[in-house]
């Protein structure tokens, strides 16, 4: 089941400039973890945007569930892709933890009526995986970036939606909570998820994912099995020296 | 320091200070009823203080979370001036009926808010100083042409100060009161509604990306606030004049003090702000030799006001 098919999909932001996006087609089956990696520039949060409907692109580009991803009503469409965008929620004085949590079933109440059972006993179990409990009561301010990035994991599992799609969920953490991450990241795509995450660090990308799409200026470089990919296009693509040593890359300058 | 957890004590305070300073505005501070006919005159002039200050505070709060920007304000941005500049034009038109004028203005305010928002509004995300900026050249735009078309036409020069700067005490006739009285409520209704949708604001705090990641409909409910604050700052400058800052001043506090989620936030300061309006009339009335216009009186407590949020926008960086 393809769960996201791109056609042709192109997208500038002012109409008389070079694309960021440049025509690509490809498409994500149901239960991939799929990283997107390329170097800074490349149009990863474009498509990010795009992917998830934050930035509409063109009519009958982007399909989810095999639907135009601008039919959907913002509501709807939440159910299906469950986005995180890159952080810009760190000073929000506004909100609790709590608060937060109950927001990510907003797509799931109707009009007036508050909270289920079932909703409360969603977001209890997120915040059980991400271990969070304890935060409940302090506002988004207070926290400090790792619990910060756990607590928009627990958003996203507490919206139940059936693609997480990432921008960078693991900038600012450290390589514990990095590792954390990934290992949520495997366990929910054995739920069943499809994961896609933009990964700044292409090495947790190759040692972490099944599959890759390599982006550099606009286009796809490469997309499918991380094992299928030839080292010597990562090589050009970020301007180093790889060589693979087990499951990991290691790198050298090129210069 | 967490106030917040107690902010139905800062609530109380509130509501027993408007109680009071409503007693006190209504008796002159002389804590004496007045005769029958000037308490009426003085209950008018209350009420027409009270509303404006209500939906002016709540506009400001409105447009503060939906343009992500703690200095909106529909002064600030343009959509009192434009409202005005709706009035001048129907004045000039010959329209002599008042309640007619809050349609041209409703037009001019809503163009001025649309406006302001697309300027803004770089690549997808939206640049502070530009919105500011260009509310302020907007105003400049706006007041430059009321002033010119108001003096035009002489006969309401001398009022030219009130309508700019804002002033409460209206003049009706017996029958135009139940008018007053329609566009007063309108005017409390509209500047309301943003409180069906205290969810999606909350939402809204985050920033626009998160709240559509969460499933608002980000551009429906910037609409709608848009409409629902330039119709009802429309309504009020028809009736009052542009009156400025109340919007900026009180929101803020009010999150200061008890938090920014839209249940509490949107009602509580519709009441400071109607608190805040009633002391600055109190001055202009009973402090000046004659009676000042009100921005003038509010523009002097703004300014520390300004400083205070720079201040604290500098120090958010510090943080963590």
């Amino acid at each position: 089941m393809k769960v996201i098919e791109v056609k042709e999909l192109s997208f500038s932001y002012v109409k008389s400039f070079e694309p960021l996006i440049k025509n690509l087609s490809f498409s994500i089956e149901q239960g991939t973890f799929l990283t997107i990696v390329g170097p800074n520039g490349s149009g990863k949060t474009t498509l990010f945007r795009l992917l998830t409907g934050i930035i509409k692109p063109e009519k009958n580009r982007v399909f989810v569930w095999g639907r135009d991803i601008n039919t959907y009503p913002r509501r709807e469409l939440v159910k299906y892709i469950s986005a995180l965008p890159s952080t810009e929620i760190i000073h929000n004085e506004v909100l609790r933890v709590d608060d937060y949590l109950e927001l990510a079933r907003y797509p799931y109440i109707s009009g007036f009526s508050g909270l289920s059972d079932v909703d409360y006993s969603i977001i209890e179990t997120a915040k059980k995986i991400t271990q969070i409990h304890k935060l409940g009561k302090k506002y988004l301010w207070e926290l400090s970036q790792g619990e910060l990035a756990r607590v928009r994991i627990a958003r996203m599992i507490a919206q139940d939606s059936k693609i997480f799609i990432m921008d960078e969920p693991t900038a600012h953490l450290d390589i514990d909570h990095k590792l954390w991450l990934f290992g949520a990241l495997r366990r929910m795509k054995a739920n069943g998820k499809t994961i896609i995450a933009i990964i700044h660090d292409i090495n947790f990308a190759y040692r972490f994912s099944d599959e890759l799409l390599v982006l550099s200026d606009g286009r796809i470089e490469f997309l499918g099995k991380k094992e299928d990919v030839d080292l010597k296009l990562l090589e050009r693509v970020f301007n180093v020296r790889i060589k693979r040593v087990n499951e990991d890359l290691l790198f050298e300058e090129t210069f | 320091m967490d106030m917040r957890k107690n902010w139905y004590i800062y609530l109380g305070v509130l509501l027993i200070l408007l109680f009071a300073f409503s007693y006190l505005y209504v008796t002159n501070f002389t804590f004496k009823l007045p005769p029958q006919e000037i308490l009426r005159l003085r209950i008018l002039r209350f009420v027409v203080t009270f509303v404006a200050g209500y939906v002016l505070a709540m506009s400001g709060a409105s447009l503060q979370t939906i343009l992500q920007n703690p200095l909106a304000d529909p002064y600030i941005l343009g959509v009192s001036s434009g409202a005005l500049l709706g009035i001048a034009l129907s004045k000039i038109a010959g329209i002599s009926f008042q309640y007619a004028f809050s349609i041209p203005a409703f037009l001019f305010s809503v163009i001025a808010i649309f406006f302001i928002y697309y300027l803004a509004r770089v690549r997808g995300s939206l640049v502070k100083e530009l919105l500011i900026l260009g509310g302020l050249f907007l105003n400049f735009f706006f007041n430059g042409i009321v002033f010119y078309l108001l003096v035009l036409k002489r006969e309401v020069l001398e009022e030219i100060l009130y309508i700019l700067w804002g002033f409460t005490g209206v003049i009706v006739t017996e029958g135009e009161l139940p008018l007053l009285g329609i566009a007063l409520f309108l005017a409390m209704l509209i500047a309301s509604l943003p409180l069906l949708k205290m969810k999606e604001l909350d939402a809204i705090t985050l920033g626009d990306h998160e709240a559509l990641s969460l499933g608002i409909d980000v551009n429906k409910i910037r609409n709608m606030v848009f409409f629902t604050t330039s119709a009802s700052t429309a309504l009020i400058v028809s009736i009052t004049g542009a009156i400025g800052f109340i919007g900026l001043m009180i929101p803020n506090i009010i999150k200061k003090i008890i938090g920014g989620k839209h249940a509490v936030l949107l009602p509580v300061s519709g009441l400071g702000g109607a608190l805040m309006l009633l002391v600055a009339d109190s001055v202009s009335k009973v402090v000046a030799p004659v009676e000042l216009p009100l921005s003038i009186i509010l523009g002097i407590f703004a300014v520390p006001f300004f400083f205070w949020i720079v201040w604290r926008q500098r120090n958010e960086g510090n943080r963590g």
